[in-house]
């Protein structure tokens, strides 16, 4: 866990997804206005001391909405990642560890998934399911899952021919033993990372499917649903867009930051531990 | 205790062109409680190939596998959990068998905690005594596989290996990683082990003067066959490739290191695999040869 700190990538990313975590968390404390409130009077008004980011064309302070739409945005990211991630792992170490017909159904399906174009999945399925948030959460766990049962399964049949596995079931254990305290824990590091870059990507099609009108609805403050507000005065009025675009690709950078340095950290860890292992 | 009858195991490898290499040919073998019996051959013979089929690692093509009277071969995963811990493997690279995730000591506790029935200081209490058995101290227990040298290694993954009190232990090229000291070392764990608990022991490697000094019997392997079996085989050989072979350590012949293209047969050949390679073939060798006894001694050669 140390060692992880060590990698500057990690501690500047580390740095920025706390903030903006915090930020989330406490929006109600830190953001100077109520999301809600509504200023007719000062419209559309460029950045300045009392509206630090501006407003928009209700009168809303931009700080605030971007403050709040920070946690719609980090929520739907960690809550996709974490369902795709139960899902595509339990599914890609079944299919890696007994192999056979089970491996051929549930990769097949994941190629299935895979054939499509991500985004254009996701927006079939909103589209068939209806806008809102929590639809626009399962296109994206459609979509996000594969990637993990592929990664879970590369790695498992790596760990399988392992020799510690193989003792596992000569002393007796059942494959369930095996797969818990073996197969599991020896994979969970690509896994981890794909998550952490997979929360980047989830956030930026959230994103984009907010803007195109089919995920949050235009009321709560979403970074996507912002941008998708703020299109008409672009040329009028930019810090619109420009705000929510900056957080949105802070976010998505820092999360990208994150597991690059993450996959750099446990490399290095892993090459480590096979030099010493040479003796 | 252990019998292996007619073990043939065939690897096929390609999609379209199929290509066959027979890695082991009818071997009949026969292990006798508390006795050690050393299988060696060069790199390539089909020793190891033997020694996962014993253990029940790999299904042979063909031919069966007998624990106490029992029939291994073909049993199913359930039944077959019965002899589990009866026959352990030792295997050539002790850094592969231990989890690197887990300190060596939850790994040699790991056969008590899979088998059930014992309290958290029962296990520690046995773990003890395991790890003084094979001569590793206390402080040893914590480490991480990695943090330990190919010694200390091989001794944790033998200790693991006498957790459920085998009666039979497979050491597949136990000790060839490690360097001559620590080899002579591991060699007389083994056996100390080997007389205090009884147990039988197979002991296969390349290395002459280890199989020499630790076994009752010896077992010459070329080819997937077994080519000469005896006691005193290295003082007295009697087939021709034997003799090579000791003669490729004693003076650095080159009898038995021929390329591969030397040493090819034709396709459905039947006589002595030793055929291209042996300077004292004669026509009478391209008939297939069977294991004579030739006084106490089995030999795969007419001439012997």
């Amino acid at each position: 866990m140390i060692e992880l700190l060590k990698n500057r990538q990690i501690v500047l990313s580390l740095i920025i997804l706390g903030g903006l975590i915090f930020m989330a968390i406490f929006a109600n404390v830190l953001a100077p206005y109520a999301y809600t409130e509504k200023d007719l009077q000062n419209r559309l008004q460029p950045p300045s001391s009392d509206h630090l980011f501006g407003t928009d064309n209700l009168g809303r302070d931009i700080l605030t909405m971007v403050m709040y739409g920070a946690r719609a945005s980090l929520f739907v990211g960690f809550a996709v990642v974490s369902v795709s991630l139960a899902i595509g792992v339990a599914l890609g170490v079944l299919a890696g560890y007994y192999g056979g017909w089970l491996d051929e159904i549930i990769m097949r399906l994941t190629d299935s998934f895979l054939a499509f174009p991500s985004m254009f999945l996701a927006l079939a399925i909103t589209a068939f399911l209806g806008q809102g948030m929590k639809n626009m959460m399962l296109a994206l766990i459609a979509v996000e899952w594969t990637v993990f049962a592929r990664v879970a399964r590369g790695s498992t049949l790596d760990v399988k021919t392992k020799g510690y596995v193989r003792a596992a079931r000569w002393i007796g254990a059942s494959n369930t033993y095996v797969i818990v305290k073996h197969v599991l824990p020896n994979i969970i590091s690509p896994v981890l990372i794909m998550a952490s870059l997979g929360i980047g990507n989830v956030i930026l099609a959230a994103a984009g499917l907010s803007f195109l009108g089919l995920g949050v609805q235009p009321s709560t403050p979403e970074w996507g649903a912002m941008l998708n507000a703020g299109r008409t005065y672009f040329t009028t009025a930019p810090w619109l867009m420009f705000f929510p675009g900056l957080f949105i690709m802070m976010t998505v950078l820092a999360f990208n930051y994150f597991g690059d340095g993450l996959r750099d950290a446990l490399d290095q860890k892993m090459k480590n531990l096979e030099l010493e292992g040479r003796f | 205790m252990l019998k292996a009858e007619n073990l043939h195991c065939v690897y096929t490898s390609g999609l379209i062109k199929t290509v066959k290499k027979t890695a082991v040919c009818g071997v009949d073998l026969e292990i006798f409680p508390g006795e050690t019996v050393a299988i060696v051959g060069e790199s390539g013979c089909g020793k190891s190939t033997l020694a996962k089929m014993l253990v029940q690692q790999l299904a042979p093509t063909s031919g069966e596998v007998f624990f106490e009277g029992t029939k291994l071969t073909g049993m199913n995963w359930n039944n077959l959990g019965k002899f589990v811990g009866k026959i352990q493997l030792i295997p050539q690279n002790p850094d592969d068998v231990l989890d690197p995730r887990w300190t060596v000591e939850r790994s040699v506790a790991e056969p008590f905690v899979v088998c059930g029935g014992l309290s958290r200081e029962e296990i520690s209490e046995n773990v003890d005594a395991l790890f003084a058995e094979v001569g590793l101290s206390a402080e040893h227990k914590p480490r991480y596989p990695h943090e330990l040298s190919g010694g200390e290694l091989q001794r944790v993954v033998i200790a693991r290996a006498l957790a459920l009190k085998p009666e039979l232990l497979v050491c597949d090229e136990a000790t060839s990683m490690l360097d001559v000291s620590v080899q002579a070392f591991i060699v007389a764990v083994l056996k100390e082990i080997q007389t205090k608990r009884g147990l039988g022991l197979v002991f296969i490697t390349h290395d002459l003067e280890a199989a020499k000094a630790v076994s009752d019997r010896v077992l010459v392997m070329y080819a997937g066959e077994i080519v000469e079996e005896g006691k005193d085989v290295f003082d007295r050989p009697l087939h021709p490739y034997t003799r090579a072979l000791l003669d490729a350590v004693r003076y650095a012949s080159l009898d038995v290191v021929l390329q591969e293209e030397d040493r090819a047969l034709p396709d459905g050949f039947l006589g002595c695999p030793y055929f291209r390679l042996c300077r004292e073939r004669t026509v009478a060798c391209k008939e297939p040869q069977k294991l004579r006894d030739v006084s106490g001694r089995l030999v795969r050669c007419w001439k012997s």
